[in-house]
């Protein structure tokens, strides 16, 4: 209770706006966990999990990831997998537990910064309210819960600090920002420096040492990396309005009261202007790296609130179609969420395919490798601890297009000369197949890799459940 | 107000459009191919009350989300003797009094609006693509053109609770709604360049519309949009036939298929109605010509739809054109002879849309008896459940008589379009019966059909591999069906 009166007055919501802030919370956070195990869903936080977990056995991964694509420079290393792998392995909490705790005590944190600069921007009680909710509720925010909250922190904290001019904390909050996240501290930077040049330009001289570790990062991938670079803006497209794939995007309805709202916010104050590119360039620049949409979702919140109570407030002419339309750009955004929290209960891996992933693990010799789809590829890492063709860290992965061609041709192809030369080609040991991946790919059992599986002399079934089938390549 | 002379000659304009749609539609015993989709949906809504959610039959079994509000009234009217000919019919016919009102409201003008308006009617595309058909457009068009009434009238009194309910109509007819989303979307954006305020009520309007279809999108393709997301909007469409279907805009085809008077009178009451009188109505319908222009340009829709909503446009727009034509006879030395010009516009009407819709009437490519006794062979002497192989354009038509295909023209929600064509493909033109056996195997084909449509389609004039497994078990001048035995 005395937290709660203590958010009310700080972030200038009524003691009930903050119950209910509280309460949409505890919501938010249950129906999150109701999946059925305690695993998070997708893939991407199996890397964090496998890098962590992988890193105290061998410290030399920094450099190296003997697993991921059969091997390769590591890219993706960042200074909380080795913060949380130390932490782990002084305390003895599993890195599971760990990850979950530290991403809720940081959503939490960042929920109260984020009321804190509400406040600190004077926006008025309804709006605060409105915000925070909104903010809590977006796919984005609520993806977080499950790892990368601390990422969403940062952001909020080096805009409180640079709102505040706290310059010194924030340099150093900058400095160690690209070791946590290169790409969306980058962009954080760029946003925070064009606000300086626009506003404060003496105070630009705080925001260089974070151009040093970033200098120094992308120094340290230069020397390591030998892949290409490979970029698919379509691909994600469908990532960036999440009711569009349901992934943990913006909402549409989200995205329409923001724009409403700058286009009057626009002619009020110069200030918005540099939020408005801002806020166009992290939109554009979200085709090619959907994390940035994490940047995107604090500004968004607030826009959006500020665009749906101008709507409420403006005098209409016709009463009911305001209802309806505020109804409705409610209602959808709320849908995005229920869509999205749908897809995480019902999302892979589950607790047979895991079963199917430990099964792999102990039955298996340790430099064997398994081929599947690249979203399942840090499964088989993590899980499995064995090594995989490709996972979705395609960024820089050596001759990742022709390994992506290979495995694609593997799936399709029904000639088993074809099959065996690709099996040669990467050495394959074992084949994993789940449910998902079977209706995505074949329709009956004599398509493709399925007909080679059922026919072949040379493959035997290794392990089977209604979820997973792994199949094992017998060599001469 | 219209006055009793003008009301009359409405009447009899919409008499005039009603019987000429009749009269020809009635001349063909069979109706177009993509009519059987909504008349088999329909049938489902007859029988169950409810549309269908999983066709058994479309694709051998797949999803559908269609919008149902056309498949209930088609349903609910089945009591009228060829109601699937005479409600499109009235429906088409309705809209040119929707047109006349639109016209009016831009022109101000009685003549030139009843002129549009029969130019709307006369539109060669329109007739061609809508005559025989059990066309969902006969209500999605006169609701987009009934909305965009609405939008210009909206500073009236109620208008806004009549377009919350066209609206919702439209939504539960057919995905062109969108095509007025973007249309709303743009039309601000045209005020604001010429610094023309848009009035509030219109801007309500407008918010609402945007907002809310966008809604009705993710309800009525959430299943669309989790499966290929944001690639909803190419619609499926298999990969071969992408070129075909959104073709790139051929001027000859657009002056043929609109009219060149509804153009000449369009473009001038664009003209006249953006850059001199800078009416916010004319914008507005200009808006809807450039959304349509966009979606055409990037192949987003299909041409002939598209160019029939141009021409449509073009035909409201018209009345603005003539009226500024008649005036400045007005004020010549012509002014005595402006029943003559009148008379002229009606000739010139005549002579680039009547009568080139009473050639398209006349020449709409359908299906023969000959080529839909293989269809009531189908029905009458196979099991059911069987599974057909046949061209897409015969889709709907093997599900109509109650058997599956393997593809048909609803590409949405459909699995494995591109593979399925490229299949059908190799089945009918390849010469190795091993190559047909995969594919017959793949699907459980029970009976090819090769129709006299199949053929152009495949540019083959029969199947071109011979096994015992392959027997003919009907055959005409236009058609055969082979069934698979082994």
């Amino acid at each position: 209770m005395k937290k709660q009166e203590s958010i009310a007055q700080n972030a200038s919501l009524t003691k009930n706006q903050a119950i209910v802030v509280v309460l949409i919370f505890i919501l938010v956070l249950i129906l999150f966990n109701l999946r059925p195990i305690d695993y998070p869903a997708g893939d991407d936080p199996y890397l964090s999990l496998k890098l962590s977990k992988e890193f105290l056995k061998n410290p030399s991964l920094i450099i190296k990831d003997n697993l991921s694509f059969s091997s390769r420079q590591n890219n993706s290393f960042n200074l909380s997998e080795i913060v949380i792998a130390l932490i782990s392995n002084f305390t003895s909490v599993s890195l599971l537990a760990l990850y979950k705790i530290l991403s809720l005590l940081f959503a939490i944190l960042s929920v109260y910064l984020f009321l804190l600069i509400l406040k600190h921007l004077k926006f008025n009680n309804r709006t605060s309210f409105l915000a925070v909710i909104l903010l809590i509720i977006s796919p984005a925010f609520i993806n977080s819960l499950s790892f990368n909250s601390l990422i969403l922190f940062l952001i909020i904290l080096s805009a409180y600090l640079f709102l505040k001019s706290k310059f010194k904390l924030l340099s150093f909050i900058l400095f160690i920002f690209p070791l946590i996240s290169p790409l969306i501290a980058i962009f954080s930077i760029a946003i925070l420096s064009s606000f300086l040049l626009h506003k404060d330009r003496k105070n630009l001289k705080y925001v260089f040492p974070s151009f040093l570790t970033v200098i120094l990062y992308a120094i340290f991938l230069m020397s390591n990396l030998s892949g290409n670079a490979h970029i698919n803006p379509f691909s994600v497209l469908n990532q960036i309005i999440s009711d569009f794939g349901f992934y943990p995007g913006l909402s549409l309805f989200l995205l329409i009261p923001s724009v409403y709202a700058l286009k009057h916010l626009w002619k009020n104050n110069s200030y918005y202007k540099q939020i408005f590119y801002s806020f166009s360039l992290l939109l554009i620049f979200s085709l090619f790296s959907t994390s940035l949409l994490l940047v995107f979702t604090p500004i968004a919140s607030i826009l959006a609130a500020v665009g749906i109570l101008k709507l409420h407030n403006k005098k209409w002419n016709s009463n009911i179609l305001k209802i309806i339309t505020v109804a409705a750009i409610l209602f959808g955004i709320c849908l995005s969420t229920f869509n999205f929290i749908v897809l995480n209960i019902i999302s892979l891996p589950d607790e047979k395919i895991i079963h199917g992933l430990t099964y792999l693990k102990e039955n298996s010799p340790e430099d064997s490798v398994v081929l599947s789809d690249p979203p399942r590829g840090y499964w088989i890492n993590y899980f499995s601890e064995r090594k995989n063709i490709a996972d979705s860290n395609t960024f820089l992965a050596p001759n990742m297009k022709e390994r992506l061609k290979d495995i694609n041709k593997i799936f399709k192809t029904r000639d088993i000369n074809e099959f065996n030369k690709i099996v040669s080609k990467y050495d394959i040991n074992y084949i994993l197949i789940d449910s998902e991946l079977k209706n995505q790919l074949w329709k009956t059992d004599d398509e493709g890799l399925l007909f080679i599986l059922k026919n072949s002399q040379n493959i035997v079934r290794f392990y089977k459940n209604d979820k997973l089938e792994i199949w094992k390549i017998i060599k001469d | 107000m219209p006055d009793r002379k003008t009301i009359t000659l409405l009447i009899l304009l919409f008499v005039i459009t009603l019987s000429f749609r009749l009269y020809f539609s009635f001349q063909y015993e069979n109706l177009s191919p993509e009519s059987y989709f909504h008349l088999y949906q329909s049938e489902k809504i007859k029988n169950n009350l409810l549309p269908l959610n999983y066709d058994e039959l479309s694709y051998s079994g797949r999803i559908i989300s269609y919008p149902p509000l056309f498949h209930y009234i088609i349903a609910s009217t089945s009591f009228i003797p060829y109601n699937y000919r005479v409600i499109p019919a009235l429906l088409f016919a309705l809209s040119s009094v929707i047109a006349f009102l639109i016209s009016l409201r831009i022109s101000n003008s009685r003549w030139a609006s009843l002129l549009s308006a029969l130019l709307y009617s006369f539109t060669p595309v329109f007739i061609k693509q809508t005559l025989n058909s059990v066309s969902v457009y006969s209500l999605a068009l006169p609701l987009m053109f009934l909305l965009i009434y609405l939008t210009i009238i909206s500073k009236e009194k109620n208008v806004s609770k009549y377009f919350i309910l066209v609206s919702v109509l439209l939504f539960f007819t057919h995905p062109s709604f969108l095509i007025l989303t973007l249309t709303f979307i743009l039309y601000p954006l045209l005020l604001k360049l010429v610094n023309i305020k848009i009035n509030e009520n219109r801007k309500e309007v407008i918010i609402f519309f945007i907002i809310i279809s966008l809604l009705a999108v993710l309800f009525l393709f959430k299943q669309d949009l989790s499966q290929i997301g944001f690639n909803t909007i190419f619609q499926n469409i298999p990969d071969q036939i992408k070129h075909n279907y959104f073709r790139s805009v051929n001027i000859i085809e657009i002056i043929s298929g609109i009219g060149l008077l509804t153009i000449i009178f369009g473009l001038i009451g664009i003209s006249n109605g953006v850059f001199k009188s800078k009416q916010s109505s004319v914008f507005l319908i200009s808006s809807l010509i450039i959304s349509t222009f966009i979606l055409l340009l990037f192949k987003l829709i299909d041409f002939n739809i598209g160019i029939m909503i141009l021409g449509l446009s073009l035909a409201v727009l018209s009345s603005l054109g003539m009226n500024v034509f008649f005036t400045y006879v007005s004020k010549t030395k012509l002014h005595k002879s402006r029943l003559l010009f009148i008379l002229l516009v009606l000739l010139l009407t005549l002579f680039t849309s009547v009568i080139p819709s009473i050639v398209s009437a006349s020449n709409l490519d359908v299906f023969s008896s000959k080529e839909m006794e293989a269809f009531t062979f189908l029905k009458e002497k196979t099991s059911k459940l069987s599974t057909v192989a046949a061209s897409p354009i015969e889709g709907h038509i093997i599900n109509f008589v109650g058997r599956r295909n393997i593809l048909d023209t609803y590409y949405l929600s459909a699995p494995a379009t591109t593979e399925r064509f490229d299949d059908l493909n190799t089945l009918f033109k390849t010469e190795l019966f091993s190559a047909s056996k995969k594919i017959i195997d793949k699907y459980g084909v029970d009976y090819i059909l090769l129709t006299k449509h199949g053929k152009m389609f495949y540019s083959i004039e029969k199947l071109n591999y011979h096994d015992k497994c392959i027997k003919e078990v009907f055959q005409n001048e236009e058609a055969r069906i082979y069934s698979t035995e082994c």
